[in-house]
């Protein structure tokens, strides 16, 4: 039933929303793609089952600790790893392969700790759902939708109208400018980060209300994060919103009417077609090509 | 000076927009074949961006570009990819130069030649004689134009090890590995030496003599004055003046166009 | 001693894939984050043919090297337009479309199911059934790829693809046709990882999507960062080193559920490494910059 579709889709774009949203405020001050975002991803996923389930935490202290965990993961990783190649001044290529390296080894470090079979964060029965404008919605979906659609919202708001925020986009757009007036593009880039992490292990214990852990899955997510930052327009923080969304609603709408299996060909084709016809995406502005 | 009346570019009404910004407003010109012209104007009046065009780096957004080599032939360049602008024959430096910086200073010089082949897949793979020839002639001219600029002593360094000047002699040797019909230079003396500038000028009236046409963007108006027969003056994008160099340098309108009185005062002397 | 020829079989397999990779992102300088899309190409053609209409894993080795080439301009394509992160995320997201094919068109790969009872070669009548013939065909192709390889690095050709590589504006201002050179970089690449993936196929008799997955192409991609971008020999070396050293842990008698995840860690840790202190790699000569 369509409605019930619509809002499967919502449901997950919510999370892809979140975590291309983390992933672009991190993008928008570094300018590569810090491909360990999934992993921090998976953290927060993994960390909360640790407070929940085996330290029994109550489900709200898990989720508040585990989300600030995995942003301090982040910074770790960006201190220990995309520091020190800041300050070399690599080049983007070798960021984006270290962010690989560290993905590898972060993955298969929680792998080796837990385990590679699947675990639940679920506890208790399953609740039937209530229905409401004709489609069924459960108690735990309703939360994702709304956690997640306050956070986008939180973090929009902080982006837009706080200092820290507006001081984050003033080094996006020009850092040389910025730090003349001495707003400063490390500091910047700790906050972002930060947020970003937070975001994306929120995302990650999120979607763990709903389905099972596996290592690997932030490897899908940070894919359809990085796909849904293109599509919406990369660096772009509404545009990160929109993709995740459009993406979300796009895979349950099965507009290709085809097998789950070939979702991930599917989303990557729309990616390829994008990079190539209008790397833009729906929001982003024209970037410069390199001349002579 | 110039021995023939030949018209070998012309530049018809090019208008170039960034972001809004008129970066070529309308701007028409035109090279006589033998003749060394200056491109002139302040920092952002459009100079590297009139090069770009005419090299096919860039589409203008109205106006077109003709080349009309001696040879005889009209080409659109705005039809035409980069490298096919190169393979008509007209060779560039870049405002920062653009050299292979991890290949050797030989190697350099070797990519530079165009027009013997073997460069190919097949000859890759077959390796035939003649490709050897082929190598053997451009290695020898290599040697001698390397000898010519004073670097044959740094043939097999890496080309990020040199310092500036030899930057910009290396990438000036390197366009005139092929046959150059017309040369274009993107201020080919910055941040160099007196002797370096020198021995540019040396190479650049040396292409002269052989019949190359060349325009070079300069902020230096001694060198203007010393190799140009012509200069043109570039500012927001639009031509301000043009003619002789004395009748140009010595105009008011080079000082009301913002154009540094440091070069203004060295030329005066 | 079995095991140690399959060890070494599976190291050249691995040393062509290398040697096929360095030559699009050693040698031309373009980020190729799919090769193992060719890989799987070649070893699905050659399979699929040899299993439903008993071709012979010779001409099957033709075929699946054509088909790669073809492959190959197709992936090529977007690096004519794309440069760095994009590119990387364009060439992986082929080797994603390259696995879910294989996964999920189940009536023509039999999807998780795998292909089983994959022919070996045969020469003049005679199957191949022993492994130290098959490591003598292995090597032979290894000698033929390197020697390829190096001939055409060595070239006129190969130097314009390292201009391409040091500074791609300059080489088409030398009248190089850039995009002719990075499509051809990226068909020989492929037609060569295509072999390997034949090569494979037809000696170990059974594959399923699994062997060319996502981490398969990084896994590619640090044997030719860790050897050394730009230099045949390291390829060489570095497959080799980081073919064989899971296997050593083996030895150290771990659970494989230790092993698996330990090995991939000490992966990691070599590709973040590597970038912060050595980005050229063991024997290479190229960086990044």
């Amino acid at each position: 039933m369509l409605r019930q579709v619509l809002l499967n889709g919502l449901i997950a774009g919510s999370i892809y929303a979140l975590v291309a949203l983390g992933f672009t405020v991190i993008y928008r001050t570094v300018k590569f793609f810090h491909f360990a975002h999934g992993v921090v991803y998976a953290a927060g996923a993994y960390l909360a089952y640790t407070f929940t389930v085996l330290l029994g935490l109550s489900p709200l202290l898990s989720f508040l600790l585990a989300s600030a965990s995995a942003g301090a993961i982040g910074v770790g990783i960006d201190r220990l790893v995309y520091l020190p190649l800041r300050k070399q001044k690599a080049p983007n290529l070798v960021f984006l392969l270290a962010s690989f390296g560290v993905f590898i080894f972060l993955q298969n470090l929680i792998q080796l700790i837990y385990g590679a079979q699947v675990l639940s964060l679920r506890t208790g029965a399953v609740h039937e759902g209530r229905r409401i404008l004709g489609a069924v919605i459960t108690n735990t979906q309703i939360s994702i939708l709304l956690v997640s659609t306050f956070l986008c919202l939180a973090l929009w708001f902080f982006v837009q109208k706080t200092r820290p925020g507006k001081a984050m986009r003033a080094v996006a757009d020009d850092p040389i400018a910025a730090s003349v007036v001495g707003i400063y593009s490390e500091e910047i880039i700790l906050i972002s980060f930060a947020l970003g992490s937070v975001l994306a292990g929120a995302a990650g214990i999120l979607i763990s209300l709903e389905t099972n852990l596996t290592p690997a899955m932030g490897l899908e997510a940070i894919l359809k994060g990085i796909i849904a930052s293109v599509i919406g327009g990369i660096g772009s923080i509404p545009g990160a919103m929109v993709g995740g969304l459009f993406l979300g609603l796009a895979e349950n709408l099965g507009i290709w009417g085809i097998q789950a299996g070939w979702k991930d060909a599917i989303a990557f084709g729309i990616l390829i077609l994008f990079l190539l016809v209008r790397r833009s995406g729906i929001l982003g502005s024209k970037s410069t090509t390199e001349l002579p | 000076m110039t021995q023939s009346m030949t018209t070998i570019l012309e530049v018809k009404s090019v208008t170039k927009v960034f972001d809004g910004v008129r970066a070529l407003d309308n701007f028409s010109c035109e090279l006589k074949a033998g003749s060394i012209t200056a491109l002139i104007g302040p920092n952002g009046s459009g100079k590297t961006t009139l090069l770009n065009i005419i090299t096919g780096f860039l589409q203008a957004d109205s106006g077109h570009v003709f080349f009309r080599p001696p040879g005889g032939g009209e080409y659109k360049v705005d039809d035409l990819a980069p490298f096919e602008v190169a393979r008509l024959g007209l060779s560039r430096t870049f405002q920062n130069t653009r050299l292979f910086r991890q290949m050797s200073v030989m190697e350099n010089m070797l990519l530079g030649a165009r027009d013997a082949g073997g460069e190919g897949l097949t000859s890759a793979i077959l390796q035939p004689a003649r490709m050897r020839s082929h190598e053997a002639i451009k290695r020898e001219k290599a040697v001698a134009l390397l000898e010519q600029v004073g670097l044959l002593a740094k043939g097999d360094g890496l080309a990020r090890d040199l310092s500036q000047g030899q930057r910009k002699l290396l990438e000036i040797a390197r366009t005139l590995m092929s046959e150059v019909q017309l040369l274009l230079l993107d201020e080919p003396t910055a941040g160099l030496f007196p002797e370096t500038i020198e021995k540019i000028r040396e190479i650049i009236r040396g292409t002269q003599k052989v019949g190359t046409t060349i325009l070079f963007i300069e902020h230096d108006m001694a060198v203007v004055r010393q190799l140009s027969d012509r200069v043109i003056v570039l500012d927001g994008g639009g031509k301000v003046a043009e003619g002789t160099p004395d009748k140009i340098l010595n105009h008011e309108i080079i000082s009301r166009s913002g154009l540094t009185r440091g070069s203004f005062l060295r030329d005066s002397k | 001693m079995d095991y140690f020829l399959h060890l070494l079989i599976i190291t050249a397999i691995y040393v062509i894939l290398t040697l096929s990779l360095n030559l699009i992102v050693g040698y031309t300088g373009l980020p190729a984050f799919g090769h193992a899309a060719f890989f799987a190409v070649g070893a699905y053609t050659s399979s699929l043919l040899a299993l439903r209409f008993g071709v012979s894993p010779w001409l099957g080795l033709l075929v699946g090297a054509c088909l790669c080439a073809l492959l190959g301009v197709v992936v090529g394509l977007p690096s004519l337009r794309l440069k760095g992160d994009y590119l990387a995320l364009a060439t992986f997201g082929s080797a994603i479309i390259v696995y879910s094919v294989a996964l999920n068109w189940v009536t023509l790969t039999r999807g998780p199911m795998g292909l089983p009872g994959i022919p070996g070669f045969s020469i003049f009548g005679f199957q191949l059934s022993a492994k130290w013939a098959y490591l003598v065909l292995m090597m032979l192709f290894v000698l033929f790829t390197y020697s390829v390889i190096r001939r055409l690095v060595g070239s006129p050709f190969g130097r314009v693809l390292r201009g391409i590589r040091e500074d791609e504006i300059a080489a088409l201002a030398m009248g190089k046709d850039v995009n002719r050179y990075k499509i051809l970089a990226f068909t020989l690449g492929a037609v060569f990882a295509g072999l390997a993936g034949s090569l494979y196929a037809h000696y170990i008799t059974f594959i399923d999507p699994s062997t060319f997955d996502v981490m398969q192409s990084i896994n590619i991609l640090l044997m030719v960062v860790f050897g050394g971008m730009g230099s045949l020999g390291g390829s060489v070396v570095g497959a080799s080193v980081l073919a064989i050293f899971p296997e050593l842990l083996r030895f150290l008698g771990m659970p494989e559920a230790v092993a698996a995840p330990l090995r991939q860690m000490v992966y990691g840790l070599l590709l973040v490494t590597l970038m912060l202190k050595r980005p050229q790699g063991i024997l290479g000569k190229y960086r990044w910059e």
